[in-house]
């Protein structure tokens, strides 16, 4: 749970006396989930070759499975690290100002809103299922006085945490 | 190797690096924090590694060897 703690964090567009408070990043079983999926993958060559190595025209070939596996392990490597980055840039960054919620879609498309912390309205959180219950995430919805009205970021981690952290933002700066 | 081979092998290595590219580009801009930069550092030494490899992988494939076993299979030594 180090990301709830203070940070330095820096970001694109931080005003010059605005402090990060909190980066909060989705669960780390949705990265681990599409991860496993991809190194499951990653053992169909390794099957492949146990399968062919012992036939006669493998010498043959073998320059061509070296080459189509090492292929193959390139894609499902830089497939990670694509995950890795809409993991990491999916982001929700608490100051001591405003929430920005940053919801990366892809390579060039991304999304991001802001609310000033004085036009947050309320604060809910949802936590549906055993499994969510027993992992500790769920989502959080910010009600705003702004033009858009409601702000979502699901699958957080600890979201009752994350609530009572921005209220508590909220009125320290009302005082 | 032909020409027309060699554009393909051009266009889909360009294209390796595009999303190599991309996905450093987008690390480094937008990563909050030093995680990003570190997890961008080992991704690109782990592409660099592998892409090389591949094309090393690429220049040894006897594909005169492979055609002659393909037209006709059954006589293999």
């Amino acid at each position: 749970m180090s990301i709830f703690t203070s940070s330095k964090n820096s970001f694109e567009g931080q005003l010059p006396d605005e402090k990060t408070i909190l980066v909060v990043r989705k669960h780390p079983v949705v990265i681990y989930s599409s991860i496993f999926i991809i190194l499951l993958l990653m053992i169909i060559p390794i099957v492949v070759y146990f399968l062919i190595r012992s036939n006669d025209w493998y010498s043959i070939f073998s320059s061509l499975y070296w080459f189509l596996a090492t292929l193959i392990f390139l894609i499902l490597w830089i497939l990670v690290f694509y995950q890795i980055m809409i993991y990491a840039l999916t982001t929700m960054v608490i100051t001591n100002k405003r929430v920005i919620i940053n919801n990366q879609i892809g390579f060039f498309t991304h999304e991001s809103v802001e609310t000033e912390l004085d036009k947050i309205q309320d604060i809910s959180t949802t936590v549906t299922g055993a499994g969510a219950t027993f992992l500790n995430l769920g989502d959080i919805e910010i009600q705003t006085a702004s033009a858009k009205a409601k702000l979502y970021f699901n699958q957080v981690p600890n979201p009752q945490e994350i609530r009572k952290i921005i209220l508590s933002l909220k009125e320290k700066q009302n005082n | 190797m032909n020409i027309s081979s060699l554009i393909l092998i051009i266009l889909i290595v360009g294209a390796f690096l595009w999303y190599i590219f991309s996905i450093v580009y987008h690390f480094v801009r937008f990563g909050i924090g030093k995680e990003p930069k570190i997890i961008v550092l080992v991704f690109f030494i782990g592409s660099f590694l592998l892409l090389a490899t591949t094309i090393i992988f690429f220049t040894q494939i006897d594909w005169k060897a492979i055609s002659e076993f393909l037209l006709n299979p059954f006589q293999l030594k």
